[in-house]
C-alpha cells in the first residue's frame, strides 16, 4: 500500500467521526422532540403516576436533555448501546438478532442489481438506437420508478398465490430454523455446515424479496452502464481491437465493460444506503426478520434507544461501506493516485 | 512485438481476472437458487399418517416481548403462556371468564372471604420430572413483585395490588389472602401472572428469555425471535393431551401477507390480527374457513367530567343519544365491530344493554336544550382520535362520528388527532375533552370494565370522573360475593351508567380468524388467546 493511499485511509475514515456525530446528535434530539411520553407509550394503561416516574427514573428520561444527550455519548464511546427500552436487553443484542437477515437480503438484491443492471445496460449499448436498447431503456425507467411495495406485493399475488411456486414470507418454511448459528446467514451457515435442504429452503425463499429489491435498484444501473458502455466503445483502444478483427461480443463483454464498470463500483457504494432503505420496505412486504421491520416495530413502541441503536448501526454500515468502496476505487483503477 | 494494447490496460486485465472469477461464481450460486428451488417445490405426495407427526401452522402479525410471566402484559405473550403453563385455576375455553381447577384440584374459602386454600394436585411433574409441589408455588409468588418492579412494573399488579399475603400450609397447600372481598378472585387467579414456573429452571430476577414455561399442554422447542415459535406436546400433562404434536407459531409483518400466506398453503390459521379488508378476501375463498365471535375490546368515548359543560351530565347523555352505533360499526369500523349498549359487554355477569333504546336525536337534543345548546347556540366542541393506534379505521369513526352529531344541528364538532404517545400524554393531562378510546381487559370480570372506568378519582382514562353514588355502587358490586346480589348491583350501576354517562360505549371487537378447512377445534371466547392444545387436522 502506497503512502498516499495509507493517507486518505486515515482521512478518510476520521472524517467519517463528524459525519456520524452529527447524525447521532440529530437522531437523538429528533427522538426527544417529538411528542409523547415513552414511558406512556410503555407502560399499560391504567399506571399510576408513582409508576410512570420511577420508570422515567429508571431510564434516565428524567434528566435533563443535555445530561441524557452526553450520558449516551459517554456510553456511545464505549461501545455500549444501552438497553431496549421495551426489551430489557441490550440494544446490541437486538440488532445482532435482526441483522443478518437484513445483510443476506442485501447481498442478494446487490447482486441481482448489479448482475442486471451492468449485463443489460452493456448490451444496450451495444446496440445502440436499436429496438432492444430502447425497450431495456424504457424498461429500466420503469423498474427506477416502480414503488418497492408495489413489485413485492404484485410478485407475491402472481408467483406466491396465484403459481404457487415461490413462499411469500419468512427466511425459511415453518420448521426449517436450524439449532445451530454459525453466522445467522442461513446460505452460508448452510454451506459451512453441508446442510443442502436448508439451502436449498433459504434461497427459495431468498428468490421473491431478493428479485423484488435487486431488479428496482438495478434499473439506474442499467442507465449507468449504458452510458459509461457507450463512453468506453468509442475508444481508440476499442477502434483499435476491432481494426484487428477481435469479435464484437469479446470486445463489448471482455475490454469494454471491465473499464465501465470503475464507476459502477462507485455507484454501488452510493447505493448501498438506497438498498438499505429499500430493504426496510422489502423486509415488511415479505415478513422478513431484518433490521428493518425492527425500526418500524420499535417506531410503534417508541423504543428511543433501540431505535437511536439502529439508526446509527444503519449510518455506521454505509459509511463503512462508503469507505471500502472509495478505497476499493484506488485499488481497481491504477490511474488513481492519492 | 506488436502491442495491440497498452501493456498497463493488459496487466489490469490479469488483476481483474480474479474479479472476473468471482463474479461468475456468484453468477453460478443465483443460477444454482433458481435451479435448486424449482426443484423444491413442494410435493402433493401422500405421507405415512402413521409415523408423521401432526403439525399446525398458526400465523400471526403481533410480536412477542418476552418470556417473564410476571411481568408481560401483551395478549400475544399471554397466548404463549397459555399453551405452555397452567395457574392454580385456568379459564375455560369458551366460557367469557368462567374458571376450572388446573394445578389446583381444589380450593376452600374462608368465611370472611378473604383467604382461599389452594390444594395441588398430587403426582403432577414439571416437563423435566419435578415435581409440582407448594415450593413452587410459593416460589412463583415470591417473585412477581421484584421481577415486575425491576423490568418496570406492567402486569403484577394483577397479583400484587390484589393479594395481601400467602403462605405454605403443607407441602401440597397453599393459603392465599387478599387484601379485600373479590368476588372476581377466581378470575384473577386464572390470569397470566399466576402461573406456577418450576424453582429449578426459573432464577429469582427477570428471566425474559427463559422458554421453559411451566406445566401445560405443549412446551417450547424453540424460539427464533420475528420468525417462529415452535411448541411441542408436552407428554408428561396431567391434563387432556394436546391434539396436535406440534404447533408453530409464524410471525408476519402485516395482515396482508399473511392472508396470502394462508392462500399459499404456508399457514394453517390466520390468526390475529387480520384486517377487515384482508378478512373478506378470505371469506368464500376456496379450501378457507372464517369466523367471527364477539370479544373483550370495548371502544368507548372519555367525557372529561371536569371541563364544561361535559361536567353536567345531561350534555353527556345528550351527546350519547345522537349516535347511532350501528351506523359507526358499518361505516366507521367496517363491520369489524358490534355495537355496545353497556360498558359490560354481552356475555360477562351482569350485562344489561342499558343503552338500547337511548339512541334517540331528538330526546338528545331535548337535554342539549335544556342546557342551553340548540341550533342557535351550538355546542362546539373538539373531538380527539389517534389515527394509527386503533387501526386504519379510526379516522372514519371520527368521521361518522362527527356526521351524526352534527345532523342534529345543535352540535359543531372540529375533528382533532394526534399520534398515541402525545395523545395518551394529553389525555392523562386532561386536556382532551371528548376523545376516543379502546380497553382489552386485564381480568375477564365486569368490575374491570365499570370499576376501572367511573370510581374516583378516573385520573388515568383523562375522564376525571367523580361521583358519590357510583362509587357506592362500584364498591358494593367489587364486594359482593353473592352472584345473584352482585348482578343486582351491576345491572343498577348499568342503569346508572346512563343517566351519569361518564363514558359513552359505543362497540365491542370482533375476532377474525381464517382458516384451512382440514383445521378443526378452532374455539374463539373473550379470552381471545386461541387454544393451541384443541387444535387439530
Amino acid at each position: 500500500m502506497s503512502p498516499g493511499l495509507r493517507r486518505y485511509i486515515v482521512v478518510r475514515s476520521l472524517l467519517t467521526i463528524p459525519m456520524v456525530l452529527i447524525l447521532v446528535t440529530l437522531v437523538f434530539f429528533v427522538l426527544r422532540v417529538m411528542p409523547g411520553d415513552p414511558a406512556l407509550a410503555i407502560l399499560r394503561e391504567g399506571a399510576s403516576e408513582e409508576q410512570l416516574a420511577e420508570f422515567r427514573a429508571t431510564l434516565g428520561l428524567d434528566q435533563p436533555l443535555h445530561v441524557q444527550y452526553f450520558d449516551f455519548l459517554f456510553d456511545l464511546m464505549r461501545g455500549d448501546l444501552g438497553d431496549s427500552m421495551t426489551r430489557n436487553r441490550p440494544v446490541i443484542d437486538e440488532i445482532m438478532t435482526f441483522f443478518p437477515a437484513t445483510i443476506e437480503l442485501a447481498v442478494f438484491s446487490m447482486l441481482i442489481t448489479v448482475i442486471v443492471g451492468t449485463f443489460a445496460g452493456a448490451f444496450a449499448a451495444q446496440f445502440r438506437k436499436s429496438p432492444a436498447d430502447y425497450t431495456i431503456r424504457v424498461i429500466s425507467i420503469i423498474l427506477y420508478s416502480l414503488p418497492i411495495f408495489w413489485v413485492g406485493l404484485m410478485a407475491q399475488m402472481i408467483f406466491g398465490a396465484k403459481l404457487g411456486w415461490f413462499p411469500v414470507s419468512g427466511r425459511l418454511d415453518p420448521g426449517m430454523t436450524p439449532s445451530y448459528t454459525i453466522t445467522g446467514l442461513y446460505t452460508v451457515d448452510a454451506l459451512l455446515k453441508g446442510d443442502w435442504s436448508l439451502l436449498l429452503d433459504a434461497l427459495h425463499h431468498l428468490v421473491l424479496p431478493s428479485l423484488t429489491l435487486g431488479l428496482v435498484l438495478s434499473g439506474i444501473f442499467i442507465r449507468l452502464t449504458r452510458a459509461n458502455m457507450l463512453d468506453v466503445l468509442e475508444q481508440d483502444y476499442i477502434l483499435a481491437g476491432r481494426a484487428r478483427g477481435i469479435r464484437e461480443r469479446v470486445l463489448v463483454y471482455r475490454h469494454g465493460l471491465r473499464n465501465a464498470f470503475i464507476p459502477i463500483v462507485t455507484l454501488m457504494g452510493l447505493q448501498f444506503a438506497i438498498l438499505l432503505a429499500g430493504a426496510i420496505l422489502t423486509e415488511t412486504t415479505y415478513s422478513w426478520p431484518g433490521l428493518g421491520r425492527l425500526v418500524v416495530d420499535r417506531i410503534y413502541d417508541r423504543d428511543f434507544s433501540t431505535l437511536q441503536g439502529s439508526i446509527l448501526f444503519f449510518a455506521l454500515l454505509v459509511a463503512a461501506v462508503s469507505l471500502f468502496v472509495d478505497i476499493l476505487y484506488g485499488f481497481l483503477d491504477p490511474r488513481i493516485r492519492y | 512485438m506488436f502491442e495491440i494494447f497498452p501493456r498497463e490496460i493488459v496487466n489490469y486485465n490479469l488483476e481483474e481476472s480474479r474479479m472476473r472469477k468471482l463474479f461468475w461464481v456468484l453468477l453460478a450460486l443465483l443460477a444454482l437458487s433458481f435451479v435448486l428451488t424449482a426443484c423444491g417445490q413442494p410435493t402433493d405426495e401422500p405421507t405415512d399418517e402413521s409415523t408423521e407427526p401432526t403439525q399446525i401452522i398458526v400465523g400471526t402479525t403481533d410480536s412477542w416481548s418476552s418470556f417473564e410471566s410476571a411481568w408481560v402484559y401483551s395478549f400475544h405473550d399471554w397466548e404463549i403462556t397459555h399453551q405452555c403453563a397452567d395457574g392454580l385455576l385456568n379459564t375455560t375455553p369458551g366460557s367469557a371468564g368462567e374458571v376450572e381447577y388446573a394445578l389446583a384440584e381444589s380450593y376452600d374459602v374462608s368465611a370472611d372471604g378473604l383467604t382461599y386454600t389452594f390444594h395441588l394436585r398430587e403426582g403432577v411433574t414439571f416437563p423435566n420430572g419435578d415435581p409440582l409441589n407448594a415450593d413452587a408455588v410459593m416460589f412463583t409468588f415470591d417473585r412477581i413483585g421484584p421481577v415486575d418492579a425491576e423490568l418496570g412494573e406492567n402486569a403484577g399488579f394483577l397479583f400484587t395490588a390484589y393479594v395481601d399475603s400467602y403462605e405454605k400450609v403443607d407441602d401440597m397447600t397453599v393459603s392465599v389472602t387478599f387484601a379485600d372481598v373479590f368476588p372476581f378472585a377466581p378470575q384473577l387467579i386464572a390470569t397470566n401472572v399466576w402461573k406456577i414456573l418450576n424453582p429449578n429452571q426459573w432464577s429469582t430476577g427477570p428471566d425474559e428469555e427463559n422458554t421453559a414455561c411451566g406445566i401445560g399442554p405443549y412446551t417450547i422447542e424453540s424460539f427464533t425471535e420475528g420468525e417462529e415459535l415452535i411448541f411441542v406436546r408436552n407428554e408428561s400433562y396431567y391434563g387432556t393431551p394436546a391434539e396436535t404434536d406440534r404447533v408453530i407459531v409464524r410471525y408476519f409483518a402485516d395482515s396482508p401477507t399473511m392472508a396470502l400466506a394462508l392462500q399459499n398453503g404456508e399457514i394453517d390459521v390466520a390468526w390475529k390480527s387480520l384486517s377487515p379488508a384482508d378478512f373478506d378476501a378470505l371469506v368464500g375463498a376456496s379450501g378457507i374457513t372464517t369466523e367471527v365471535a364477539g370479544g373483550t375490546e370495548i371502544r368507548y368515548i372519555v367525557l372529561n367530567a371536569q371541563t364544561p359543560p361535559f361536567d353536567d351530565p345531561n350534555v353527556r347523555l345528550g351527546l350519547a343519544q345522537l349516535i347511532n352505533r350501528e351506523e359507526i360499526c358499518d361505516l366507521g369500523w367496517q363491520g369489524i365491530k358490534l355495537p355496545l349498549y353497556s360498558m359490560v359487554p354481552p356475555g360477562f355477569l351482569g350485562h344489561l344493554p342499558t343503552y338500547e333504546g337511548t339512541e334517540d336525536v331528538e330526546a338528545g337534543k331535548a337535554l342539549l336544550a335544556a342546557a342551553g345548546f340548540d341550533e342557535d347556540n351550538p355546542l362546539v366542541m373538539d373531538l380527539w382520535y389517534s389515527p394509527t393506534h386503533y387501526g386504519d379505521t379510526e379516522p372514519d369513526v371520527a368521521a361518522v362520528l362527527k356526521q351524526q352529531l352534527e345532523a342534529s344541528g345543535v352540535v359543531q364538532v372540529t375533528l382533532q388527532f394526534t399520534e398515541w404517545a402525545a395523545y395518551r400524554d394529553a389525555g392523562r393531562a386532561g386536556e382532551l375533552p371528548v376523545s376516543l378510546m379502546g380497553w382489552y381487559p386485564d381480568y375477564l370480570d365486569p368490575d374491570n370494565y365499570t370499576n376501572v372506568f367511573a370510581h374516583s378519582p378516573a385520573a388515568w382514562s383523562g375522564s376525571y370522573y367523580s361521583d358519590a353514588r357510583m362509587d357506592e355502587l362500584l364498591d358494593a358490586q367489587a364486594g359482593e360475593l353473592d352472584v345473584d346480589a352482585r348482578i343486582a348491583i351491576l345491572e343498577e350501576i348499568q342503569t346508572y351508567w346512563v343517566e351519569q354517562t361518564p363514558f359513552i360505549p359505543l362497540a365491542q371487537g370482533k375476532l377474525l380468524i381464517a382458516y384451512a378447512d382440514d383445521v378443526s377445534g378452532v374455539v374463539l371466547d373473550p379470552i381471545a388467546n386461541l387454544h393451541y392444545f384443541l387444535l387439530k387436522k
